[in-house]
């Protein structure tokens, strides 16, 4: 890579090696008819270089909690408790500099609409010698030489750099972002729904480039989607959210050969394997709730086969009792009252 | 380059549609113009001139000419420059007139017009960045309430309090009585301190609207994913706001520039009319109520011609700012 | 293929189109009086136009008669002075304001029904039809309103308030024409409107009874617009002299003190209240468009409301 030196990338105040870890993070958006709570009180644990993937349905909560751990919340969303601790160091006590610092240094982002996250009117190269110059010393000709480097590393050709984004193609625009998240060498890349505006070819060289970069540079990874497939082929531990809630926690294989929440178990039985023989496909009945006001005690009951007014005692503590996230056998959490 | 050719062929339809209805206009309008035209010229003019009455007749219409050719007459009439003689100012060619007096007006719109787009804009974009806080509190409210204010109180206003009472600058006229126009020190001072007063009022007259339409389209920019992306790569607050939602925002103030010339131009006359400024303004009231009909036709053909070429710089300029058109 | 086997339970029911067509008139007045800078218009508006209904019994001189000592500044018998003829100014503004304001009124209610037929002509028509218009409209749009108003006020002999109703209404049509077109063209391939054309109602009827009463909410905000840039343009062309000076108004009074050097003499009250009175009507329905604005796109508001019945009103 040329020209840039990179500063120490561990911060002042590191304590643990622990990437990111949320501790009962609890996120609300603040409106005048009163407070909707679009996370509640979720743990996730993210270690350096692993993948680590979060699905659920859309409004689940899953973007938000993207925007919390990069400090990028736009009111009325406001973190109400919880910490976000980024090896260690709580993310919230942070001040507007150090925060402007810390963000793409060390934590950066992939949005889901490559389409309109570049700025239409300026080039490719500029927006990344922005972003170079914003962090770092370093001089327009040696940031765009860089800026060339991370395009060719994504598959772009480097005159590309002069280009406008309505010149490239879709694919290229969000390659484009995936490089620009990447050129300051953070140690853990957020990627919300990279992949899902984007035709299934597309989609699969762009999983792929990921794929070889994440091994090359050793980053970490949050993948955040909808899509449960794409993270049993690619990730390395998997959270399923539920309207605010982490529902189930596991590692990619054992979710595969072993789910145990109904609401993942719906999940996977809701698209058809990419491979394999063709089976039949169910769906979730319902619709997800409405998180101003959602069911009392577990929030899935509405829609779960298992909850039937028959078990009478089982119904009882459905409707009323929040299931809490246990260990039910090792590295395989369950927030479900059937395992209790 | 294509969106230039298309700009250019609308503004030569919307000009031939000008210079018709120019055309039309006397033939349209009830009753004889003559007739309060005869009115109001004196015996000697009319002896000096036996051929005046025939040729007004003729260039209003009032004879039952065809009217093809008539209009045939007018266009050559027209592209030659010649717009005949004003009566009003017997016998100074209207062309003439026109000339001395264009130079001014665009001096005043020009300097005006743009301060008050800056400073609007400007205003706008910071207001809608920091939303609530004092730029938007004060600034805002105070612009928009100068702007709903019609142009002439508010030049009344100027005259009487800064003018009269203050005496800060002279409210009369575009220099000062004794001072020879042209490449002189003496002149262009004192055209400046004349100047001053009514460039004031446009800009307060003009910087309001400026002001809330930025501020509107920033409002709807600042949700654009790319500003959430440029926050989120940690870049400073201050080129957020200017490189990356102002540079963006501003294009839709730009395109409605071309509109708001319009209504400049009607403050223009206000202006002029109060400040006895010498401008095509202060001409074009003066000719209406004299009834000189060649000045006023030519001088609204004037005004459109000058609102198309705003027009056309503004999208010169909309060409440069914004990447996107060039390739369509 | 793979079999789905439906367990979903039915979608939500869909608004049914007829739903469109009831026109909400009521609910508008009172959401523009909820909106802070709407209301704010509204009362101060309102305000003027009861003093220029109850002139009668608020002003006890009549403004054309010479009823005192001239230039005489404000005082207590004549809280707005008097003219330099002797005029009582505050008679003239009280009463004026019938004439500014509904020469206004009706120069914009002319001025809308244009604008009006036109675009949603221009509209449903397409064709050439629509190309005509368009030029027309573009042709009206290049040329300056005021220096047109002028040339024409110049042309025409008789200039009361007859007149400037007409050529106000006659050449203030064009934008809002542009707008309402557009706003009507992206009715014209709704589902209503396609069943009425098959139905065979006549092109007239489709216009004025199917898509105009879906654009009530748009067609008042337009009026509202025209309304105080035909006050500004009536006072504008009497304060420069080329309408009837003779009539009471509020151009009048300022045109009659331009005339008489007021300003250069320091009588600032010949000029300054029928102004400040113009200014202030201007303002208010200027406040009121905003409110209109605000309400039509919510994110300009600075809390969030919800948008469910405003964004049926304003679609």
């Amino acid at each position: 890579m040329s020209g840039m030196v990179l500063r120490e990338v561990l911060r002042p105040r590191a304590t643990t090696s622990t990437l990111i870890e949320l501790e009962r993070l609890v996120v609300d958006y603040v409106l005048p008819s009163g407070r909707v709570r679009a996370v509640d009180g979720i743990d996730l644990r993210i270690e350096p270089g692993e993948i680590v993937g979060l699905a659920g349905e859309s409004g689940c909560g899953k973007s938000t909690t993207a925007q919390a751990v990069m400090q990028i919340l736009r009111s009325p969303a406001q973190v109400t408790s919880g910490r976000i601790l980024f090896r260690g160091e709580d993310l919230t006590g942070l001040g507007k500099e150090e925060l402007r610092k810390f963000r793409w240094r060390n934590v950066s982002m992939v949005f889901q609409s490559a389409m309109s996250a570049l700025n239409p009117v300026l080039r490719i190269g500029d927006q990344f010698v922005d972003m170079m110059k914003a962090h770092e010393r370093v001089s327009k000709n040696d940031a765009l030489a860089r800026a060339g480097d991370l395009l060719e590393l994504v598959g772009i050709d480097r005159r590309r750099v002069r280009a406008y984004p309505h010149e490239l193609s879709g694919g290229m625009r969000q390659r484009t972002i995936i490089a620009m998240a990447l050129a300051l060498e953070p140690e853990l890349v957020i990627m919300d729904e990279p992949t899902t505006a984007l035709d299934v070819v597309v989609q699969r060289e762009i999983l792929q480039q990921i794929q070889d970069l994440q091994r090359e540079l050793g980053f970490a990874v949050l993948f955040i989607t909808h899509d449960l497939s794409l993270l049993l082929e690619f990730a390395d531990r998997i959270a399923i959210m539920y309207a605010g809630e982490i529902v189930e926690r596991t590692t990619a294989a054992t979710l595969f050969g072993n789910p145990l929440h109904p609401y993942t178990v719906g999940l996977m039985r809701s698209f058809p394997p990419l491979t394999g023989p063709m089976e039949r496909m169910t769906g979730i009945p319902g619709t997800p709730p409405d998180l101003a006001a959602p069911p009392a005690g577990c929030r899935f009951h509405p829609r779960c086969p298992h909850c039937r007014v028959e078990d009478a005692a089982l119904y009882a503590r459905q409707t009323t009792e929040r299931p809490v996230l246990r260990e039910i056998e090792p590295a395989h959490h369950v927030a479900c009252h059937l395992f209790e | 380059m294509r969106f230039l050719l298309r700009r250019l062929g609308f503004y030569a339809i919307a000009l031939w549609g000008a210079i018709t209805l120019n055309f039309l206009l006397p033939r349209l309008a009830p009753g004889s113009p003559l007739d309060g035209l005869m009115s109001r010229l004196s015996p000697s003019q009319l002896a000096a001139n036996p051929h005046m009455v025939d040729n007004l007749r003729a260039y209003l219409g009032v004879q039952k000419q065809p009217l093809l050719p008539a209009y045939w007459g007018y266009l050559k009439q027209v592209f030659s420059g010649d717009f005949g003689i004003s009566t009003s100012n017997f016998p100074t060619p209207v062309s003439e007139i026109v000339g001395r007096t264009l130079p001014y007006s665009i001096a005043l719109v020009g300097v005006g017009f743009v301060l008050a787009f800056l400073l609007g804009t400007g205003i706008g974009m910071i207001a809608a960045w920091r939303r609530g806080g004092i730029v938007d509190s004060i600034a805002t409210p105070a612009l928009i309430s100068f702007g709903a204010f019609p142009a002439f109180f508010t030049a009344l206003l100027a005259v009487y309090f800064l003018g009269l009472k203050a005496g800060w600058f002279p409210i009369q006229h575009a220099y000062g009585t004794g001072i020879t126009p042209g490449p002189n020190w003496t002149y262009a001072k004192s055209a400046f301190h004349h100047g001053v007063l009514p460039v004031l009022i446009i800009v307060f007259v003009f910087a309001g609207g400026w002001l809330l339409n930025m501020r509107n389209v920033m409002i709807n920019t600042v949700e654009e994913d790319y500003i959430a992306l440029a926050n989120a790569k940690g870049l400073r607050d201050r080129r957020v706001m200017t490189m990356y939602a102002g540079r963006n925002a501003i294009l839709p103030p730009l395109t409605g520039f071309a509109s708001q010339f319009g209504a400049a131009v009607g403050g223009l006359v206000f202006i002029e009319f109060v400040f006895s400024y010498p401008g095509v303004g202060l001409t074009l009231q003066q000719a209406a109520l004299g009834s000189d009909y060649p000045l006023t036709q030519a001088l609204l053909l004037v005004f459109s011609v000058c609102v198309l070429v705003a027009n056309l710089i503004m999208d010169l300029l909309y060409v440069v700012l914004d990447p996107r058109v060039r390739t369509a | 293929m793979a079999t789905v086997i439906p367990e979903l339970e039915p979608a939500a029911p869909i608004a049914l189109p007829s739903s469109d067509r009831r026109v909400r008139v009521p609910r508008w007045a009172v959401l523009l009086l909820r909106n802070r800078k709407s209301c704010f218009g509204i009362v101060v508006f309102g305000t003027i136009v009861g003093v220029a209904l109850a002139a009668p019994w608020i002003a006890t001189n009549s403004p054309s008669d010479i009823v005192a000592l001239p230039g005489q500044p404000p005082n207590r018998a004549f809280p707005m002075g008097t003219t330099d003829q002797g005029y009582d100014v505050f008679a003239q503004v009280v009463w004026g304001a019938r004439q500014s304001l509904g020469v206004g009124a009706l120069a914009a209610l002319l001025s809308t029904v244009i604008a009006t037929t036109l675009g949603l002509l221009a509209a449903y028509s397409g064709g050439w039809v629509d190309d005509v218009i368009n030029l027309v409209t573009n042709v009206f749009l290049v040329i300056p309103t005021l220096p047109l108003l002028i040339v024409i006020a110049s042309m025409v002999e008789n200039r009361g308030p007859v007149m400037l109703v007409s050529i106000i209404g006659l050449t203030t049509w064009a934008v809002e024409a542009r707008i309402l077109r557009g706003q009507a063209m992206s009715l014209r391939n709704r589902d209503f409107v396609l069943a009425a054309k098959v139905a065979g109602e006549s092109r007239w009827r489709i216009v004025f009874g199917e898509i105009m009463p879906n654009m009530i909410s748009r067609i008042a905000a337009a009026f509202l617009l025209v309304f105080y840039i035909a006050i500004l343009f009536e006072a504008g062309l009497e304060f420069l002299g080329l309408a009837d000076v003779n009539r009471t108004s509020w151009g009048a009074t300022m045109y009659w003190a331009q005339n008489n050097s007021a300003v250069l003499q320091g009588e600032w009250w010949h000029f300054f209240f029928p102004g400040f009175a113009l200014a202030l009507s201007v303002v208010a329905l200027v406040f009121v468009n905003y409110g209109v604005d605000e309400l039509a796109n919510p994110r300009l508001r600075q809390r969030t409301r919800r948008l469910g019945i405003l964004r049926r009103l304003f679609a």
